[in-house]
This record gives structure tokens, sequence and C-alpha cells, in this order.
């Protein structure tokens, strides 16, 4: 569907004039259409906030972000899709009468910047951008790219707009929301970079026809980053409704016994819920799908989840900044050796604390990765864990590791007296 | 090494104009300004502050949120592993390690010379092609030892990146 699209530029757009900016809204309401940026918020439902949000000035946003581990189909949307992606984001153009767009491009993806300046010059060249698009009097619009810069916190929607105006990107308070208080504090659409080319999509073949692909409260198709232990990796697209284990068959997979789906912040899937489902009713994803064969060890998946948390919380709340530096300590104690059955309490309280302390979403799933593969793979922790009941997180001698390297020392005299010494 | 403000308006205003002096651009100015020297020289920063009308603090305190962006010289070669799981199942660590030897060099440090810093980062978004780096922003996928090698052999030889 989106993948072997046969549209032209301005096909949609075209459409879309034709429904004028009132009937695209209906249109993508009707459709069903929901966020594939993760929290699937109905796309129409705020196209028309935005549409109906006081205010002259509205802008349209592209989260191209993708800072999920696992996820790279915005990458092949930019690759091979960027006039899709750039004629959705003028159709929202048009539905809520913004005059300026920007697509927010991860900093890792900085090379292909001159590839989609070009495209967007070519669209102006055929008069898809700019003044009077396609001869419509007063539809002017025009994109802007702005670069990131290494900050997976900037994918939340909030924290994003305050780097597109140049500042740190910490999450704001919300509400307001984006719809009413935007970029400027205007309104602004913003949705992810798949969403924008379902959208077009919608707008060329019709709220009805889109709606029957999918399942009834996830319309439509989904891509699916698929990687890890599988031949086939690679970007996949599925109607919503298509089983973990379906996925698994296409790409390959032997032995798999878990799925991390969504990427870290997502849901680990053990092998006795293949059967589960994509799509809001089940398993909501913004496209990630991490395979893992019955050869890896689920705790080092948690940890290195739990290390990429540690380091991208944004600092901004306590709870979130000791938190997730404190769930990063407690795994390599574990990891090393030190564990004990106290730790995984612990885990489970300090989830309890962020859940309910956190300023944003980062916080709020930190734990996520842990508490989901001790579900499903509790001896991978346990053979890990001490017999004894508590063992404080300070490792001493380990902390006269780096003393003996400065003074050169490692006899027996450097080192604290241990059982098995 | 000392650059005088005048060099920095060299590069710097053509940016600002293009910019509009916009303050509300920073971070794209800051971005772009470090493409020059692949860092944030400190007297660019005095530049920036005098021409947008910014106090140095609040750039400095931009530029250090984003981890792309350096205050200090990170080398002419700035070597980013991709640092995802499925990155680590296919053995970036041992590559980096490997590297590190080969340019003598510890991870997260500038070698000596100023060559080349090699250190992680967050997933880059190339699980289905890995291992995956980025060096100076450009995306090197399917990284084998002999890859890892001959990538250091470049750096080594000041090889521009374009090959
Ligand atoms: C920590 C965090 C990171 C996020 N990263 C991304 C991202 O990289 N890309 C994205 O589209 N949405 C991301 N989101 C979700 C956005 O906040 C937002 O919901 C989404 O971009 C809205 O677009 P949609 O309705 O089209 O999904 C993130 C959310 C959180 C809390
Ligand atoms: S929860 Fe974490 S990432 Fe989110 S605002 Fe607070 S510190 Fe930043």
């Amino acid at each position: 569907m989106l993948l072997d699209n046969q549209l032209t530029p301005g096909d949609a757009l075209c459409a879309g004039i034709t429904l004028s900016a009132a009937g695209i809204v209906e249109a993508v309401k009707n459709s069903g259409l929901r966020g594939r940026g993760g929290a699937g918020f109905p796309t129409g439902l705020k196209w028309e906030a935005t549409r109906n949000a006081a205010g002259t000035v509205k802008h349209v946003v592209c989260n191209a972000d993708e800072g999920e581990p696992g996820t790279f189909k915005d990458r092949v949307l930019l690759t091979s899709y960027a006039d899709l992606v750039f004629e959705g984001m003028t159709l929202a153009a048009l539905a809520v009468d913004a005059q300026r767009g920007f697509l927010y491009l991860r900093g890792e993806y900085r090379y292909m910047l001159e590839t989609l300046e070009a495209v967007l010059q070519r669209r102006r060249e055929a008069n898809l951008l700019g003044k009077n698009i396609l001869g419509q009097a007063g539809f002017d619009f025009d994109i802007v790219i702005h670069l990131g810069a290494g900050a997976y916190i900037c994918g939340e929607e909030s924290a994003l707009i305050e780097s597109l105006e140049g500042k740190r990107g910490v999450p704001r308070n919300r509400p307001p929301f984006p719809v009413t208080h935007g970029y400027m504090q205007q309104p602004t659409v913003l949705d992810n970079v798949e969403t924008f080319c379902q959208a077009a999509l919608v707008v060329r073949m019709g709220a009805d026809n889109y709606k029957v692909i999918g399942t009834s409260k996830s319309t439509g198709s989904k891509l699916i980053s698929v990687s890890g232990d599988c031949p086939r990796p690679g970007i996949y697209e599925y109607p919503f409704g298509v089983s973990v284990r379906d996925i698994l068959d296409d790409c390959g997979a032997v032995n798999p016994h878990a799925v991390q789906i969504s990427g870290p912040s997502g849901v680990c899937v053990g092998e006795s819920e293949f059967n589960r489902r994509l799509g809001f009713e089940d398993l909501p994803t913004a496209g990630a799908f991490m395979v893992f064969d019955d050869s890896r060890d689920m705790f080092e998946v948690a940890r290195n989840y739990v290390h990429f948390f540690a380091h991208e919380s944004c600092g901004f709340c306590t709870p979130c900044r000791v938190g997730t530096a404190m769930l990063q300590q407690t795994m390599d104690k574990i990891a090393a050796g030190h564990g004990t059955r106290h730790d995984l309490v612990e885990i489970e309280n300090l989830d309890h604390v962020l859940q309910t302390t956190s300023h944003c979403g980062l916080g709020r799933t930190a734990c996520n990765p842990v508490l989901h593969t001790l579900k499903h793979f509790r001896p991978a922790y346990e053979n890990r864990l001490k017999s004894l009941d508590f063992e404080p997180a300070f490792d001493l001698d380990g902390a006269l590791a780096r003393a003996r390297q400065m003074t050169g020392r490692d006899d027996a005299g450097a080192h604290l007296k241990t059982e098995d010494a | 090494m000392t650059i005088s403000t005048n060099k920095h308006s060299e590069y710097l205003d053509p940016i600002l104009v293009r910019r509009q002096y916009n303050a509300s651009d920073l971070l794209q100015i800051l971005r772009e300004a470090q493409e020059h020297y692949g860092y944030i020289h400190s007297d660019a920063i005095d530049y920036l502050s005098q021409k947008l009308q910014l106090p140095r603090a609040k750039i400095e305190g931009v530029a250090s949120f984003y981890s792309f962006l350096y205050l200090q010289p990170h080398g002419e070669y700035r070597v980013l592993f991709s640092d995802n799981i499925t990155d680590r199942m296919l053995g970036n660590q041992a590559l980096l390690e490997e590297m590190c030897h080969q340019l003598w060099l510890q991870p997260g440090k500038v070698s000596e010379d100023g060559l080349v810093s090699i250190a992680t980062t967050s997933c880059t978004g190339m699980c289905d092609q890995g291992p995956a780096m980025l060096v100076n922003g450009r995306a090197i996928t399917r990284l084998t030892h002999q890859r890892v090698q001959e990538i250091g052999h470049l750096i080594r030889n000041r090889t521009p990146l374009d090959e």
C-alpha cells in the first residue's frame, strides 16, 4: 500500500484541493487514521483542533527524529518516498491553513540533508510548494529542514518544538498541547513521518477505501522495522492486526525466543505470546521489531536499553535523572554478580516512583525493559544473583581497583578480604 | 591554536545572514558553525553572543544539551559507533576496541595528535545493516574487521571522507 504506492508528486494534493480544507479534515477523521509515532492519537482530531484553533499564523511540523532504538522506517520513507512525506505535510497545511512547515530531521540523518533539500527545490519549481500552490490563490506554504543534534528526548513533541525554537530540548508542561500552543506558541500540527504519508494515501484513495484495511480500531497499514536475529532484516508493511508470528515467519527468524516491539520503551514479547497482534487494541507500536533467538541473553538486552535511557534522560526532573542512573547501576551490579533479590524488588519500587512522578514518557517507560524481561526470562536474572539477601550498591573493592591501578599495586594487601580470596 | 574573532566572522557571517540573525535558529546556527572546525570555538560563541544579542551562558547551555555539539576539539575525524543492542549482537564492541587499538586512543578521548576521536552513540537507525557507525556524520554500515581496519587506515592518512 504505502511501499508500493503509484502516486506521482501532486496527485494527493490535487485530490485534496478537490476535497477542500474541511473535506480533508473530514476524510482523515473518517479514515480512522491514528498517529504512527507511537501514541496513536487520531490524526483527524489533531488536524481539526489545529484548524479550529484561534490565530492566523499556523505551522505544520514533521517529526523525523526517529530516535527509538530499532526503528528505521522514517529513514527509508525519507530516502525513497520524500515526495509523499512533503505531500502529506502540504495537505495538512491546506487543511489547517498553515503557512510554514518544518521537517525536524535527527542529527544522525544529516547525510540526507542535501538530497531532501533538492526534493523541496523540485517541488517549489513544480509549484507544489511556495505561493499559490497549484494555482490556488492564497494557498501559500513552504517547508524548511531543521536538524537535531543527538538528543533522543527531542522526539517527544513538546521537546521537539523547544528544539525547533533553538532551545534545549526539554519537554514542556502539557496541556496546552501543540494544536493550540506549538511552535512560537502558535497552533501547530505535529505528526510522525509515516503519519503524513498515510494521510496522503487517505486523501488520494478516500476514507472508505482506507478504513477497510487493518482492524476497526487500527485502520490502514503499518511499516515495521525488522532487525536482530533473522536472515531478512528490513522494512515490512502489514495491515494492522498482523501477528508477531507472521512477521517472524516472513523475516525467516530461526528459534526466536523474544521480540522487542516498539523499542526499549515498548513491550518485550516472549514465545508464548507470539500469537499477539500489532495494533492499538493489543500491541501498539511505532514500528521497531527486534528479534532475539534462543542463544541471546535477555538480561543483557535489558541492560543495554537501561543504559540507553540513563544516557538519554534530559535531566530536567530529578526522579528520572537519578532513577535512570540508579537503574543502570543496579543492572551493572547484577551483571557483575553482586545483585540480590532485594535489587529486583527495588526496581519495582523505582518503576512506581518513575511512573507517578516523571514529567514525560521517557521516565515513565524507563523500567519497562527490566520488568518485561523479568516476566519472561526471570532465570536470566536469578542465575546472576548472589544467594545473599542484601548487598550494598557501592562496591568498595571495585572502587579500590582504581586506586590499585594508580598506585600499581595488586598484591593481596591491596584487596579487601572476601570469602573466596 | 588561537583564532581571532575576525577569522570567525568569515564563516559565521554568511550563516548569520542566511539565518537572518534569528535567535530562534540558534541550534541550527551552532550546528552549521560547528561544520567549520568540527567543534564550536570559544571565540565563535563570543561572536555569536554579540551578533544574536544572547548571553554567552545561554548559548553554552544550548550547546551542552546536544551530544553532537562540541565545545572542545573533538578530532578532525569523529567516529561514533552505533550502540543499539542489535549492533552489539553483531560485534560492535570488538570492532570499537580494535579501532581504538589501531589508532592508539581510548574510547571517548581525542587522539594526542588531535586527529581522531572514537566513541559510542545511541542507535543510528541502521539496525538492518549493522554494525554501523557515523564518521563526521556519514553513515557507514555492515562493518567488519577488515572494513574497520581500512577506515582506520584512511583516517590515519587523512583521506577526505568522500574516498
Ligand atoms: C521520549 C519520547 C520520544 C519520542 N520520539 C519520537 C520520535 O522519534 N518520532 C516520533 O514520531 N514520535 C516520537 N515520540 C512521540 C511524539 O511525542 C508524538 O506523539 C508524535 O510525534 C506525534 O505524531 P503522530 O501522532 O503522527 O504519531 C516520542 C515520545 C516520547 C515520550
Ligand atoms: S522524565 Fe526524564 S526525559 Fe522526561 S523530562 Fe523528566 S528528566 Fe527529562
